[in-house]
């Protein structure tokens, strides 16, 4: 292959661009396949026509490996049990930013604020904000742990190779990370206090609690 | 085999026909191609083996054991040949059906 690679020293680079693991399966072969076409080229403008064509042809070429490599394990790799927690876990993330959507629609059409808008008093607020991506939450951590802990490649990989595999894992760090925020949200909110009642709260966010209680009054 | 939703794309199509004859390697399956197509279809490196590396993860080709790295044979697997035969048949019905519809003296391309 090295006299074909010193033939086309331009084109070898250019090969380059393809992933590894298909340069390493077919490099030898198209680098032989564009001899053979230039070898049966009558004369010189036929071979000017075949290296324009192969300026065309080889870039789309990388460009749909590259992308079957980016995009390939977001879907063949992953594991199905990670797939099925992914979109139970999005299913019972939605509900929040449904409500989130009608809220602001409820603002921006009645003038509610967040405060006034019955979406956000429990118990309805625990059920969109708390419950389901708590539950969200767990789904994806648990599946994520396990993924971790007894993926398919054991063998191969360790476990922290596994945990930072994110290609793979996405599916279910994506809900984590957004049921997270949620979560965040619920808890470190200035409305906290006026469902959760604690008394250090009520006092160090005191401007709160006033616009609180008048909404409550 | 029954014939899927999904037409095979021309490309993948062209290389199974041409690896109907015998199997071959890379740069006589981009002459078949352009044979079979009266030249219509003039396969690169980069599109040709997109198709091939598809083909063969799809089982429908596999390799002839190798003897030469640069110049890798191809021929159809079982399931290659019974792709192949669904979507002739397919071709086959529809030509059938367009030459019993009374328009078809209208339509040259069906008649040659």
């Amino acid at each position: 292959m090295k006299d074909l690679k010193r033939r086309f020293p331009l084109y070898s680079l250019f090969l380059g661009l393809f992933p590894k693991e298909y340069r390493i399966r077919y490099e030898d072969e198209m680098l032989q396949v564009t001899a053979d076409m230039l070898d049966a080229a009558p004369d010189a403008p036929a071979r000017a026509l075949i290296w324009l064509k192969l300026f065309v042809d080889v870039p789309a070429g990388i460009i749909a490996q590259q992308l079957n490599v980016a995009t390939g394990p977001l879907t063949q790799q992953t594991p199905r049990y990670i797939m099925l927690a992914s979109m139970l876990s999005s299913l019972l993330l939605l509900p929040f930013f449904v409500i989130l959507a009608i809220n602001t629609t409820d603002q921006l059409v009645f003038g509610h604020s967040l405060y006034n808008s019955w979406l956000w008093h429990m118990p309805q607020l625990g059920i969109w904000v708390l419950q389901l991506p708590l539950a969200a939450l767990i789904i994806a951590a648990v599946c994520y742990v396990a993924y971790v802990l007894a993926g398919p490649d054991r063998g191969k990989l360790h476990w922290w190779q596994r945990a930072t595999d994110v290609r793979r894992a996405w599916p279910v760090i994506l809900p984590i990370l957004v049921g997270c925020g949620v979560l965040f949200l619920f808890f470190f909110h200035d409305s906290v206090h006026c469902w959760t009642h604690v008394p250090t709260y009520m006092f160090t966010h005191l401007s709160s609690e006033v616009r609180c209680t008048q909404i409550s009054g | 085999m029954k014939r899927s939703m999904n037409l095979i794309p021309q490309i993948p199509f062209s290389i199974l026909l041409a690896l109907s004859l015998k199997p071959r390697h890379g740069y006589e399956i981009m002459q078949q191609v352009a044979d079979d197509s009266l030249g219509k279809i003039k396969l690169g490196p980069g599109s040709l083996y997109t198709a091939i590396k598809q083909l063969c993860d799809d089982g429908l080709i596999e390799e002839v054991a190798p003897e030469d790295s640069r110049r890798r044979r191809y021929r159809l697997t079982s399931a290659g040949w019974a792709r192949l035969s669904a979507e002739l048949e397919y071709f086959d019905n529809t030509l059938k059906l367009a030459r019993k519809r009374p328009q078809h003296q209208q339509l040259r391309w069906v008649t040659t």
